[in-house]
Formats: C-alpha cells, structure tokens, sequence
C-alpha cells in the first residue's frame, strides 16, 4: 500500500520521517483521523498523554506552630498509610502501650537516637506520645519505622525495625522514547562536551528531561529543539532549597526538585541525589523547608528514577534507576523506549 | 357481688384458715369477704414414705400427702416428674414442717409463700383484680365493715377502679426526748387530717390536746382523748387509703406506740382482732394496717427516679410537684405557739394543717398511685406489697404463670447459698456490659445520630428464649435442638418449650405495644394518663426480670443466664457496629449497653434523620427475632468526655416537620449532683458556646472570669452549696465526710432542725485551716456570719475537675486552661484537628431553615524574624523540631516557635530559586 498517497486522498502530505514512522504500522486509525494541518510530522501520529503527578509550586514565607505542627504530621500520615498497605493495619497508637510486658507493633517517627552498647536507644513518637525502643540495628533521625517487639514499661525491645520499601510489581510501559540527562552545568562544561551535547540533542527521541545544575539557562534554551518537550529540574547549584520550586524560565517545562511525572502511562520521577534508601523508607532524602505538608514523601511508586551525580542504569523490583553523571565529570545520556523499557546508554561524554 | 381486691389476710377460726379479702364496691362501699375453704400446702421431693414417717408426730396437721406431676422451674426437662403435695391446716405451721422435713434432708418447694399469696396465685387474682363472687352477709363481732361468706370466686375482667378514699394525716409533736420512738416521754400535740372525698362536709380536721378555738379544729381535754377520736374519725370515715408526708416513719409508730401508752388499742384497721403495727428496719419502719393502704409519698417520691429534687422535706418537694409549701412555722416557734395565746394556737393548727393538705394533694394530683394500681394488677401484688420491692411483684408474676403451666418454684435461697452466689458473681459475672470505647472530644463536622435497641434486654431474653425453664443444666437433654449463648450456655429452642419468662415478657412487651398505640389516638387527658402509667409499669416490670434472674437472693438466679444475656447484648452492639459501618460507610464513635451513636456524613439535620432512619431499619431488619434498633436522638454537635458522658447540640423533630434544638447532657453535670451550682452554670454556658458555636477559646475565657470571681468573693452561696444525700445515719459513717461533719454540727445546734438520715444536706465549705470535712458550712450559717469561702476548694475540686474533663477531650490541658505562664494569644497559632479552637459550624436543614456560621476571630499575632528552637510554653524544655503532638512530653504544655524568649511566627528564607 502507498502510505503517502492514501494520506494524499485525504488531503494531507506526509514528510518523509513520518512515511518512516508509519511504514511499520496499521495506518487504519491514522487515517480515520483529522489533522489541522497540511502537512504531517510523527510527532502528529503519536498519543501525548503526560501528566505531571508531583511537583511542588508554593512555598509558605510565615511558619507558624501550626503549620511545623501540621508538616510532621503530615508526613506521619502519608507514611503510615504507605505502612498499612503495605503490611497491614497491626499497629497500636503508643499511648497504648502499657506497663504490662506483651508484644506490640507500633509505628512512629524517630525523635532521637543514641547509640549505647552496641543498641540503638531510639524514642519514637505518634500523635498520641512517645515511647523508647532498644534496637540492635541503626535508624535515622525522623525516619518513619514500624516496630515489633516486646514492651515492658516504657521502652520496647525491639526484634524487627521494619520500612515500608517498594513492593514487587510487573513494569509499566508506554508509547515514546525519552531522552534523560543530568548536571548539565552549561556554564562551566568543556566546549567540547557541549559540542557533543547539540549532537545529542539532535537524536532520535520523543521527549527530553533534564535533572541536577543547569547552569547557564539562556544557553540551554537555545540549544534545546523547539518540536521535543523538556522536563527540566534544576540542581543545588541552580536553587537554594531541597526541595525547591521549579526554575523561573520561560521555555521547557520547568519542574521542581523533585518532580513526577506520567508519560503515557509511565511514571518518572526525577530527583537529584537518588540513593536506594530513598526506596527503602519510601521518602525522599532531607527537607530543608517547612511545608503545609510534607513533600518527600514517596506516596506514588516510579517505573523510572532519573538523577545526577554517577553513571549508570539498574533495576530494582521492576524500578528502573538511571544515573546518568555530569558535564563537569562523565556525562552519559540514557534514551529509555517506553514502550519496551530497553534503555540505550549513549557514549560517553 | 362485685368486688375490687384491695387487701387479703386469713385468720384462723375452729381450726382452720379463713381467708379474708378486703374489698371495695363499684358503689365505694368496703366489704370484709370470708372464705374457708382452703388450706396451706407446699410440694416435696424425694422418698414418701420417709416423708410420712417424718410428719408422723404433725398428723393433726398434715390434712393429705398426695403425689403429683409437675416440671421444675430451673432446668430444662423434658417431661414432668413426681412431687408430693403436702397440705397442712395451719398456714403459720408451715416454717416449721419444711425445717424438720429439710432437716432430713427432703427438698421442700414453694414452702415459703405466703398464705395470702398461695391463695391468689391459686385462684388467679391479681392485686386490684376484680371478682365476682357469691356473698352471703354474715354478722361478725371483729369486722368494722360489712361481711360476707362466699363460696364461688370468680375473676371478671373490670378496668376501672372503685372510688377509694384518701385519708392524709399529720402530727405535732413535742419531744422532750431526743430519741423519737421514746413514745412514754415524747407527746403529741396535734393531729391535722384531710380528706377525700369529704368527711360529713369537711375537707379538713384538726384535733388538738388542748381546747382550741377555729373553723373545722377540735379541742379536747388531753392528748388520750384525742388520740380516741382520731381511732373514732378514721373508724368512722373508713379510708381505703391512709396517707401523710413521712407517716411511716415517723406519724404512724408515733400514734401506735402513744395509742398503746395511754391503753387505746390501735385498731386502724378494718378489723378489731389485728392492731397496726410497726416494724423498725435499718433505715425505715414498715407500719401494717389490715384492710387498708399506707402510701407514704415520701417513700414513693425518694425511690422514684423520675423525681429528683435537692431535699426531700415537704415543703421542698410540694413546690416542686404542686408549687405549694409548707406555712412558715420555724419549730423552734412551736413550743411558744402552743403555750401561747389561742390565736397562737389556731396559727399551729393551721400550720399542721397544711401539711396534710399538702401530702393529699402530692398524691391526688400528682396521680402517685396510679402506676401503683397498674404495677399491682399486672404483678399480681396486693396494692400495699405493689410499693414494696420488685422482688415479690417479679416472683408473684411468675408464680401465676407457673401455676398455669405446671411449674414448681424454687424455694428462696438461705444465707450461706447467697453468699455462695455473691462470691460467684464477682468472680463470673460479665461486668458493664457493652460499651464500645468513646472517640473523644467534639464532633463538630457532621452530624452524630444516636440509634437505640427497645427495650433490648427483654427482647434479647425472648429472641434467645432465655429462662430458667429452657435453660439446659442436664447433657442428656442435648438431643432437643438448642442453642449456645456467647458464654457457651444452652437453652432449648422455642419450638421445643417457650420460656416462661420470654413467654412472660412477649405479653408485656406486646400489650405495651398496643397501650402505646392507644395513647396516640386518646385525646382525654385523664384516659391517657392511665394508660401512660400502665406503659410506665409494665416497663418497669419487663425491664426487671434480667436483674432478678442475676440478683443472689431471688428463687431463680443462674449466672449463666444473665452472663448469656450480657453477652448476647455485647455481641449485638458490635455486630449493629459492623453493619452500619459496612454498609454506610459512616463511624460508630460511641456504644452504650442498648445504643451506638453514630458521626454520619452530613450537617444536614433532615438528611442526618433520614439517614439513621434508614440504618435503623436496615440494622433492625438484619437482626434476630424481637431486637428493633430504633433511631433516638440527632446531634448536630456532640462532644463526648468519656463513656458516660457526653453533651451535645440536640435536634428534636416536632410533630409539624420541623426541628426543635437544645443542648443534651449526660453524665456530665445534671446528673452528677455532687457538685454545687456555680458549676453546673459554667458547665452549661462553656457547652452551649462550644456546641453551638464551636468557639473553644470563647470558654475559655469565661472559665478564668469565673475562677478571677470566686478568687474575688463575687459568687453568691447559694451558688456554692453542695448537696450530698445522708445515707446511713450519721454515727455509722467510717472517715470524716464534710456533710456527716456538718450533720452532726448541726445537731449540736439544733437537734430538731438537724438533718437525718435519709436527709439531703447542702453545705459550702468555707476557709480555715481546720482539714476540709470540718470546714463544711450550713449556707444560712454563712450567710448570717459572712463567712468566707474556700475559693481554692471551690477552684481546684469544684469547678475545675469537670470543666477540665471537658477541655481535655478536646485536647486542652488544665494549664492551657488556666493560662498559666504563658501568652494569651498563643492559643491562636494552634488549630490542629483535636485541639482546634475554632470550629465552624454549619447547620443545614432540607427547607432552607437556619443556618449558623461563625467566621474564625484570629487573635493578634507575633511576627518573629527568626526561629532559634522550639520549646514548651510551660516548662521551657527544647525541642530539636515540633513533636507530633505539639505537647511536651514532660509536662504535657504546648511546644511553639520561640526566638528570644518569644513565640510567634518565623518566615522561611532564601527560598527563591533565582
């Protein structure tokens, strides 16, 4: 069949990337469609379907009690439901806990941690109040933690401090192709690197999204191409906050630190500094700022993570975790098909 | 002849028992019944012929031995089995046969009920019963009213009652001995009686010790003399009913043991072979006058529920329920009264007068008898017992259904069995019953519902068929199908024997039903509150059975069977839980033995209506047999304290569709009278602006206004006193209580004014440095002598310990609440969900209807640069961030932002990105 003259029966011309695009393809529903325009690009084929899931656009300037009342309570709240799904409502508010020496699960956040004999001496508190826990493993401070153990008085012996973690799940899949980059650091990057970058740039890929320092901002917007959407998360270097607010730019699709978003049904995060512990505790590193509520917590689960700092691409229950380094030091750009999850790492730079 | 029942004894003549039946005509004419031809008996079991050699030495008493069919009453049997039915001549003879026969080991049964009591049973009459019978007038040198021998009884059915007549008395007296029943040395006065109807055209008498002049006062020589034309007056008036304010405590023994005194025999009665007499108990005196009724209203009103005042005297009492009192006579002016002039003398008789108007007027008007007449006629009590206990009117009921359906009663247990079954209860029994633990604090959002079961302990004993007769105790008995109560008890199905008692209950229950329907369509007031007291007592009755069977000293106690009702109670409340919030998605916050209340999900009042009505029906229709949930009380707001108590803004549907509010308290000041009014007064006001408004901070306010007043000496002492009742008599109480202290101080004042026990007392406590319980005043006291009061007591053990309660269920403390070391407006910056200060409370009805908003007053606050920590606005303890709870967990005050010493607000910095 002659793709480009069925289309001309219709009365639309196609270029030649699209006769590629759609040479492999049923062409039924593209022709049964109607286009505003005469001639056809891919980009006029493909489902464009994103949606942004988690991006932080206010900051409060006054803090009162209330509101460093409300932001750990927040997060309390939001942890403890990913707790209950994940292992099921046993828990008992720590104000429950009497002097009698029987088995108890409670979930709490860590107000302090001392180390003693080798045992952590965690107190962990609710809403309702607080309660010491002798551990032999280590916690964090502010970590929100499930624990089983026996309580005697007011302290539990703990046998199992439990996070929520990820669960096990079958990846999710999706139309386009997406290409990720990392510290971009525009402002102090070798020539050279940049010069690869525009080739980069140029590339066959559905969508872009850039994580960690831009650096010199009206240089990266006249180098990104105008038909590809950007997502574009700025780095330490860029804003002041973890978390922060998106960059104050007019071009791309500017995201805060951290960011989600679905791409035709899959979901990204993008995050700097990504280490697995973020998975683990299902919360996102240290917040820097006082919020209505709290922002880091993990609520909804990523396909794919995108962040700075190192190279590499791995797989975590279906997760995948890409890294793909800086200008300043080895940057790879990574593409990911959506659609089969197979990533190609591009040389590096 | 028609007859209304009003009294039965028996009397023995030429060797054997007479009873005699008191009665009253349609015409109100009283009638003496005699009827002789029945005689005592009582069952046994066990080997006749050693209980013939047994009674051997009682053959002129014993009349026959004969062996009979019957079931036992506790226990399920399938069929009946052998019992000997020994009749005897002489009813008083009995005791001592069953101690003799039980003294080689023969189990004896229905031994111990009384003559009266075997005879009605016998011939089914209930008290206040009509009968038709065959009379025969006879001449009898021991009756006071006409009499007759009858032959034939028979039971009519009459609703109405005979006119009766009221005779209402009281006594002056002069006690020249402080102990009372000193009846040589202490001396009546005065008598005042009132009548109805009128007695030969007189409303009123007064009979005086002295000669005295007045309209309607007679004066005789002496004391003896006028005791003998009281005896002549009631002799010749012939009441049915003799009544007085306290007369059984103290007027009647009073005028026995006088009449006895002066050789007059008190023959009050309708006879002249029985004098009255009084029997002393631990805290009340039990008077006997054959043929007629004593009604105290002073017993009835203190017992009755329904009635609750401060104190119990007259003049109280007569201005809470006929706003009339007593004339204004101290008794120390008595004395001077009766020795004084004869216009001083008539003032007293007046005064004694009106207190025996006041009694008959308590009782007619306020229709005292009439849930008696109805408690009577359906326990089958005699009038007099129906005033008595709940114990003879249960056990007489039963025995009538026993007597039709061939059961035999268990006998009642001896003290070594009761204290057998007390030490069983407490260690077995299912204590509190159901109760699912409260959400505390203020339910503002929505609406909260309250759906309860009727009358669900009489209906959980039907639906099980719980009773002593279906209660399985023997295995083999396992083959007739059954079923197994929560606490693993086994009664027979209903198809396999209905219970007595659920078969008792199921009529009560439904003729209840059809009265309360008939109420609806009865529009004469007089027809309606007849039948509104026949609803009340046969409440009363059927809500009684479940403590009988689980009280240690009745005839049919079983653990297991109150344990299992319990427990069927426990697991219908969770099961009602389960459904309402599966299937309504809404949350039970509170359950009670018979009620769960409900937050549902709306702030409509009709929507929340229909909505409970809804669950009620849907619930109802899932549950067993004869349980109903019912929907009972809307609440827009509701805050509830504890289990127990709660408040709330309630909403009552008017019969034209609409809605009429007011705030709803339980448990939380009305009904707990220990504390004086200033509270109750605060209490009200902080509720009323926290329900309605749902402005916390507002209560807040007037708490400290009221503490900074009675720190000032500004509260009235009236608003201080505290009522607490005497329940034993002063001397017997262990420890220093300040209103025994009180008491007694009073006592060394004036022993006649002195309270007693039984008494109500108020009293304030006022400063000292005496400990507390002597420092309880008399409020007349403080008020002559300006004494001051204990503004710290009143403070910190009056005010503070309920209002507390309140705030705390919202998450306030005791020290937010006094303000104590911090600043004002540091209430403000806290508005989490608990403690929130501000709520706004939308109320919203189906026809637009009123709709209240408050709009958030945000008081001033402190804008800071700068954040250094955070700490606690009591102790000063730091925090590295805000705990969870925004309290310190030392002493529990609130944790804010502090820089400088300080609280306020901070503002974040650098958080531009560009």
């Amino acid at each position: 069949m002659d793709i480009a003259n069925e289309f001309f029966k219709r009365g639309y011309l196609l270029s030649p990337s699209a006769v590629e695009f759609l040479k492999d393809k049923n062409i039924d529903e593209f022709l049964s469609k109607k286009y505003d325009k005469l001639v056809l690009h891919p980009e006029d084929f493909k489902s464009n379907n994103i949606k942004i899931i988690k991006n932080l656009t206010f900051i409060p300037e006054e803090l009162t009690t209330e509101t460093f009342l409300s932001f750990y309570n927040s997060k309390y709240e939001k942890m403890k439901k990913i707790f209950i799904e994940r292992i099921g409502n046993e828990f008992v508010s720590i104000n429950k806990i009497n002097n009698k020496r029987e088995r108890v699960a409670v979930l709490g956040m860590v107000k302090n941690v001392k180390e003693k004999d080798g045992k952590s001496v965690i107190e962990i508190e609710d809403i309702t109040g607080s309660v010491g826990v002798i551990y032999k493993g280590t916690v964090e401070l502010d970590d929100m933690i499930a624990v089983r153990g026996v309580a005697a008085g007011k302290v539990i012996y703990a046998d199992e401090v439990v996070y929520p973690d990820v669960p096990l799940r079958s990846p999710a899949t999706g139309e386009g192709r997406v290409l990720l980059l990392s510290d971009l650091e525009l402002n102090e990057a070798p020539q050279s690197k940049i010069d690869e970058l525009n080739e980069v740039l140029m590339g066959n890929y559905d969508y872009g999204i850039i994580v960690g320092n831009i650096g010199d901002k009206e240089k990266l917007k006249t180098m990104l191409p105008s038909d590809k959407k950007f997502f574009i998360v700025p780095g330490a270097k860029d804003v002041k906050t973890y978390p922060s607010l998106p960059l104050k730019i007019n071009f791309g699709v500017p995201l805060s630190n951290p960011s989600m978003i679905n791409i035709n049904g899959v979901n990204i995060l993008m995050v700097t500094n990504f280490n697995m512990n973020m998975l683990k505790k299902r919360y996102l590193g240290k917040s820097s700022l006082i919020l209505n509520e709290d922002f880091l917590v993990l609520d909804v689960i990523p396909d794919i993570i995108v962040s700075n700092g190192q190279t590499n691409v791995k797989n975590y229950k279906s997760i995948t975790i890409i890294n793909c380094g800086s200008m300043l030091d080895v940057e790879r750009p990574v593409i990911v098909d959506l659609k089969t999850r197979e990533w190609n790492e591009l040389k590096e730079m | 002849m028609r007859v209304q029942v009003l009294d039965v004894d028996y009397i023995m003549n030429n060797n054997r028992p007479i009873v005699r039946i008191f009665g009253k005509k349609k015409d109100g004419g009283s009638v003496c019944l005699f009827y002789s031809d029945f005689y005592p008996y009582f069952y046994t079991k066990g080997d006749v012929e050693k209980i013939k050699a047994i009674l051997k030495e009682y053959s002129s008493e014993v009349r026959s031995i004969e062996s009979v069919k019957a079931f036992p009453s506790m226990g399920f049997q399938p069929e009946p089995s052998e019992f000997f039915k020994i009749m005897i001549t002489t009813p008083s003879k009995t005791p001592e046969l069953r101690e003799k026969l039980e003294s080689f080991g023969i189990k004896c049964f229905e031994a111990d009920i009384l003559f009266k009591y075997r005879f009605l049973i016998d011939f089914d009459i209930y008290g206040m019963d009509w009968i038709d019978v065959d009379a025969k007038q006879v001449q009898s040198s021991i009756s006071k009213v006409p009499t007759y021998e009858i032959k034939s009884i028979k039971k009519i059915n009459v609703q109405e009652n005979a006119p009766l007549k009221y005779l209402s008395f009281d006594i002056e007296s002069f006690m020249k001995n402080e102990k009372i029943d000193d009846y040589v040395n202490n001396e009546i006065i005065l008598i005042s009686i009132n009548f109805s109807p009128e007695y030969r055209g007189k409303k009123s008498l007064v009979l005086s010790a002295r000669p005295i002049g007045g309209r309607d006062t007679i004066g005789l020589n002496d004391e003896k003399e006028m005791l003998e034309k009281f005896l002549d007056i009631i002799n010749d008036y012939d009441p049915d009913i003799i009544t007085g304010y306290n007369i059984e405590n103290f007027d009647l023994p009073f005028v026995i043991g006088r009449m006895k005194h002066f050789g007059v025999a008190p023959y009050l009665g309708r006879t002249i072979d029985k004098q009255a007499y009084a029997r002393k108990f631990a805290a009340s005196t039990n008077v006997t006058i054959v043929g007629r009724v004593i009604v105290d209203p002073y017993v009835i009103i203190k017992r009755d529920p329904y009635m609750k005042f401060i104190r119990y005297d007259l003049s109280t009492v007569a201005e809470g329920l006929i706003g009339d009192k007593k004339m204004d006579v101290a008794h120390s002016e008595i004395n001077d009264l009766w020795n004084g002039t004869p216009q001083q003398r008539s003032k007293l008789a007046e005064y004694c007068r009106k207190d025996s108007e006041l009694a008959l007027r308590i009782v007619l008007e306020k229709k005292l008898l009439d849930k008696f007449f109805e408690l009577s006629k359906l326990s089958g009590v005699l009038l007099q017992d129906s005033m008595a206990g709940q114990t003879l009117r249960i056990e007489t009921k039963i025995m009538h259904e026993f007597k039709k359906r061939n059961f035999i009663m268990m006998p009642k247990p001896k003290d070594v069995e009761a204290r057998r079954r007390e030490n069983e209860k407490k260690e077995k029994e299912l204590k509190g019953a159901t109760v699912l633990e409260p959400v505390t604090g203020l339910h503002a959002e929505t609406c909260t519902v309250v759906l309860d079961f009727k009358s669900l302990y009489p209906s959980l004993i039907r639906t099980f068929n719980i009773c002593p007769t279906t209660l399985i105790l023997d295995k083999k008995y396992e083959k007739f199908s059954h079923h197994i109560s929560p606490v693993g008890s086994k009664f027979v199905d209903i198809e396999v024997r209905n219970g007595v008692i659920p078969h008792i209950l199921g009529e009560l229950l439904e003729t209840r039903f059809a009265i309360k329907r008939a109420m609806k369509k009865e529009k004469n007031k007089n027809k309606h509150d007849l039948l509104n007291a026949k609803q009340l007592a046969i409440k009363i009755m059927a809500n009684s059975f479940y403590g009988y069977m689980g009280y240690v000293r009745s005839r049919l106690y079983k653990i297991d069977i109150a344990n299992s009702i319990t427990s069927y109670g426990r697991e219908n409340i969770q099961k009602t839980k389960k459904i309402v919030e599966s299937k309504f998605g809404v949350k039970v916050i509170y359950g009670d033995t018979d009620s769960v209340f409900i937050e549902t999900k709306t702030n409509n009042v009709d929507e929340a209506a229909k909505i409970a009505k809804e669950m009620a029906k849907y619930v109802s229709d899932q549950l067993p047999g004869y349980l109903v949930l019912d929907f009972d009380k809307l609440y827009r707001t509701f805050l509830i304290l504890t289990k127990k108590r709660y408040a709330g803004w309630k909403f009552d549907e008017t019969p034209d569709g609409g809605w009429k509010d007011k705030i709803d308290m339980k448990g939380i000041e009305t009904v707990r009278r220990d504390w004086c009014s200033l509270v109750t007064s605060v209490m009200n006001e902080i509720l009323e602006i926290i329900l309605k408004k749902g402005d916390v901070k507002k209560s807040i306010d007037i708490v400290r206004k009221t503490i900074d007043e009675l720190k000032a000496g500004k509260v009235n002492v009236d608003d201080l006193t505290i009522v607490k009742g005497i329940t034993k008599s002063p001397e017997r109480y262990d420890g220093m209580l300040p209103h025994i202290e009180l008491a007694k101080k009073m006592a060394r004042r004036n022993p006649t004014e002195a309270p007693r026990m039984g008494d109500r007392i108020g009293f304030v406590i006022v400063k000292g440095n005496q400990m507390l319980s002597k420092r309880a005043e008399d409020p007349k006291y403080i008020k002559s002598h300006h004494t001051p009061i204990d503004s710290d007591y009143y403070i910190n053990n009056q005010l503070l310990p309920p209002i507390e309660r309140i705030f705390e269920s919202m998450g306030i403390s005791r020290e937010e609440l006094l303000g104590h070391g911090r600043q004002v407006n540091m209430f403000d910056i806290i508005n989490k969900k608990k403690r929130k200060l501000n709520h706004t409370i939308n109320v919203e009805f189906n026809n637009g209807g009123k709709s209240e908003k408050k709009d958030d007053d945000k008081g001033e606050e402190q804008k800071l640069d700068g954040w250094e920590e955070f700490v606690c606005s009591q102790c000063g303890k730091s925090f590295r961030r805000m705990p969870l709870s925004g309290r310190c967990d030392v002493c529990g005050g609130e944790v804010v932002i502090a820089s400088h010493g300080s609280a306020g607000k901070v503002t974040h910095q650098n958080v531009n990105a560009d």
